[in-house]
């Protein structure tokens, strides 16, 4: 008997015998398969129904008029890939769309570990299908190995067994082999012998909840299309050695950030397709072995900053966040290095101190903040840079906050003071300190419109409890004061973009942005004329994108949810 | 192209590029990118008087032959077009890291974008396929007699013509980085010469921070790209070093 026809009798076997009682997901079926200390284990799943559910949304009717989408979909796009499938597809006997619905549409899995010299183990790597339909995959994997067969690409399809059960060597004309099985519903494939014997062996262990769906589950990662789970245990080793070769200075930082990897239990990296889109990063630590001065900044309950609501619409991008200067300080000067600190301190003690008042400083650390932002807003008039504005609240008691304004805005002024003497010496045009009022609050500027780019008037305020200091003094006009506390818990944003705001933005200063960048030197005007037009045209599809951050004890997540102009999903 | 080629930079590939031939080093590359074609170079009295440079145009030219015509297959001279290419990439390793990372960053989007595309394009229909002359749904003990294509060659195909279609997406957020640090450095462009020395020390301190997270993610990254590799190599068929 030729070892095809042996293939399929035992393939066929394997199949009829495996798919009865199983009560567990296509996830799970394909997961409590894969090895569970791999380093990195991708998942793909639910194409099928995305694919559905994505065919008539908004979006997809819309992407045509594009600029992006007619690019595309033009000759050099789409249509060119799928003219090199579709002979495949026609040689398979097959379709891109039964693909999708009967093979690849519930799960997918592709587990890797790289190899580990100090261990004398080599890389290892195996890729896993739940089809809906195997009799679909089997009559491909047929196809397939019949036209290798044909073509000489192949050598050998030769059954063998681990344990008593049957996989299949394919020896290839390059001498190299690769290897498959099925089991129950789920193919495995692997180019190593070992993680096909491996994928045998796991299919006799009894596992309720396999670990990596366990995980999965614990991430609240369980609706995702795709996912990325990292096993930090894996990569222990290589971190180790990385610390090793680094030099001195980074070695001090890798060995705090030793600590943050050694609490970390898994993470993973995730895609989300819904009305938007998310891609973020899901850690779950364990809370004991936390370094103390991580915690509050990775894990705990997070606060929004209650500037959000102050910030205006129109503005291009925004991060915002809730600390005090003081606990910055001290997790830099956690992070530093000895001699990072030390200089760090010495700048704080002898720079700044006697600008603030030594005995002041202490204070007004612990008074700016804890709610802070940054933002961009477009231009307004002849200018072409973007308006940069910084809020910072400034906290303690009213006495507390009375006296840390007062240092604040004694040093600002020096420094306003000192960078006019300074310039003012050595060129002949002049830095004027304008003060102009809005209504109680008095904007300090430096005006010189041959120094500073057209719209830029550097300038600062005290305005409602919040210190601000902008690129223009009419973002401090505009500025009104947020009143409300934020509320604590769920998910916290971060950051803001806006892709129609920045889109409207280079439309109209694109050209002026980029012969100006290029006559400072930053960047050639030719290549940023060609980023902002492609730029442009990506940014077409993006509504805007919020940056946000959940967490509790054990669990952080950082999430980009982007809003694209037209709904993904109906 | 450039992303194929990446891995071939390694610390043991790493050659210095004489200045002489770095004008002639970047038009290979563009040209590997796509960005020039062979027929527009200008003329350049250095190549008729550098023959390492007239080596590696050669080995440009049997690459591009090598990936326009993949059958027969046409043999590149082993370790000539590595140390070619090497030598392309040594100058370039930096950039070409930023760039994956921005290309990480737009996967989902392109990704996403990518699928709702795919959405747009009629593809054809099990029922619209020429029959086969094989009952594709019946096993047969016989091997099927079919023209014989090589499966390997034709995914290497259309794995390179998907990089193309996401190149619209994958460019600018390849430029991004360049880009955006413009227009960072603009705006923060000093507008005196204030007393900063004394900030120095605390700051390169602090520049330390970025480099350390980046070498403490590296175990990840390093990890997530020769997966990217091994995949690439047992599934598409895609050799990453091709």
């Amino acid at each position: 008997m030729r070892p095809y026809s042996l293939f399929v009798i035992a393939a066929l076997l394997t199949l009829s015998g495996a798919t009865v009682g199983s009560a567990a997901s296509p996830r799970e079926e394909a997961l409590r398969l894969a090895p569970p200390d791999a380093a990195l284990v991708a998942v793909v799943q639910n194409a099928r129904e995305h694919f559905q559910e994505m065919r008539t949304s908004p979006f997809t009717e819309w992407l045509p008029a594009s600029q992006l989408g007619q690019q595309l979909l033009g000759k050099d796009g789409v249509k060119s890939f799928l003219e090199n499938i579709t002979p495949l597809c026609r040689e398979l006997g097959t379709t891109p769309d039964e693909v999708i619905d009967e093979v690849l549409g519930d799960v997918v899995v592709f587990a890797y570990s790289p190899s580990d010299a100090a261990q004398q183990r080599d890389e290892r790597a195996v890729f896993l299908i739940r089809p809906r339909k195997p009799e679909t995959l089997q009559r491909i994997v047929e196809r397939v190995n019949a036209i290798q067969l044909k073509s000489g690409e192949l050598t050998t399809l030769t059954p063998r067994t681990q344990n008593g059960e049957p996989y299949f060597e394919r020896k290839k004309a390059t001498g190299t082999s690769d290897f498959y099985c099925f089991r129950g519903s789920v193919f495995a494939f692997s180019s190593t012998e070992a993680d096909i014997q491996a994928v045998i062996d796991r299919d006799k262990l009894d596992q309720a909840v396999p670990e990596l769906a366990r995980r999965i589950k614990q991430l609240g990662l369980t609706d995702a299309a795709g996912i990325v789970l990292v096993n930090p245990r894996a990569l222990d080793a290589e971190f180790a050695a990385r610390i090793t070769e680094a030099k001195p200075d980074e070695r001090a930082l890798l060995e705090k950030f030793r600590e943050v990897w050694a609490a970390t239990e898994y993470a993973a990296v995730y895609l989300t397709l819904d009305r938007d889109l998310e891609v973020g990063v899901a850690v779950h630590f364990d809370p004991d072995k936390m370094p103390a001065w991580s915690r509050g900044w990775l894990n705990g309950t997070k606060t929004p900053s209650a500037i959000w609501p102050a910030i205006p619409d129109r503005t291009l991008f925004a991060i915002s966040g809730r600390c005090t200067a003081a606990e910055v300080l001290d997790l830099i000067l956690a992070l530093l290095p000895e001699e990072g600190k030390q200089a760090l301190t010495g700048v704080l003690t002898d720079a700044v101190g006697p600008i603030i008042g030594k005995d002041k400083l202490p204070l007004v650390l612990k008074s700016l903040g804890p709610d802070w932002a940054l933002w961009a807003e477009p231009p307004d008039g002849e200018a072409t840079l973007p308006t940069i504005v910084a809020a910072l609240r400034i906290g303690g008691t009213a006495a507390e906050g009375k006296t840390a304004s007062k240092a604040i805005l004694q040093g600002l002024e020096f420094g306003f003071q000192s960078i006019r003497v300074a310039y003012n010496g050595s060129h002949e045009d002049q830095i004027e300190i304008l003060e102009s009022e809005d209504g109680t609050t008095t904007i300090t500027s430096l005006v010189n419109d041959k120094l500073f780019p057209a719209g830029c008037r550097p300038s600062f305020a005290l305005k409602g409890g919040y210190l601000l200091l902008a690129s223009n003094p009419d973002a401090i006009r505009r500025f009104t004061p947020p009143t409300a506390a934020p509320m604590a818990g769920g998910e916290t944003t971060i950051a803001r973009f806006s892709g129609t705001s920045t889109r409207q933005y280079l439309q109209v200063k694109g050209p002026k942005l980029a012969a100006f960048l290029s006559a400072l030197g930053d960047g050639n005007e030719k290549d940023l004329t060609k980023f902002f037009t492609q730029l442009d045209a990506v940014l077409e599809l993006v509504d805007s994108a919020n940056v946000y951050v959940k967490g509790d004890a054990s669990n952080l997540r950082i999430g980009m949810r982007v809003k694209l102009v037209k709904p993904l999903k109906k | 192209m450039k992303r194929i080629m990446k891995p071939l930079v390694g610390p043991e590939h790493e050659v210095s590029v004489p200045p002489a031939c770095r004008a002639t080093t970047d038009r290979i590359q563009r040209t590997l990118d796509g960005e020039l074609a062979v027929d527009r170079w200008p003329l350049d009295a250095h190549i008729g008087e550098c023959g390492d440079c007239r080596e590696r145009i050669h080995a440009m030219r049997l690459l591009l032959a090598a990936l326009a015509v993949p059958r027969p297959p046409i043999t590149v001279p082993a370790g000539l077009s590595k140390s070619i290419l090497a030598s392309v990439h040594s100058d370039r390793r930096d950039r070409a890291r930023v760039r994956m990372l921005a290309r990480v960053g737009s996967f989902a989007l392109a990704a996403s974008v990518a699928l709702v595309v795919w959405l747009n394009v009629p593809t054809p229909s099990l029922s619209s396929l020429p029959t086969l002359d094989v009952a594709v749904s019946t096993p047969k003990p016989e091997v099927p007699d079919v023209k014989p294509m090589r499966l390997g060659d034709e995914l290497a195909k259309a794995g390179v013509a998907f990089r193309t279609t996401t190149q619209p997406l994958t460019e600018p957020a390849a430029a991004a980085p360049t880009a955006f640090a413009s227009i960072t450095n603009a705006l923060l462009h000093p507008p005196t010469p204030m007393a900063v020395a004394k900030l120095e020390p605390a700051r390169k301190s602090l520049a330390e921070l970025p480099e350390a997270a980046r070498i403490g993610f590296q175990p990840v990254t390093g990890s997530a790209e020769k997966a990217l590799n091994r995949f690439l190599r047992d599934l598409v068929a895609i050799k990453p070093n091709s």
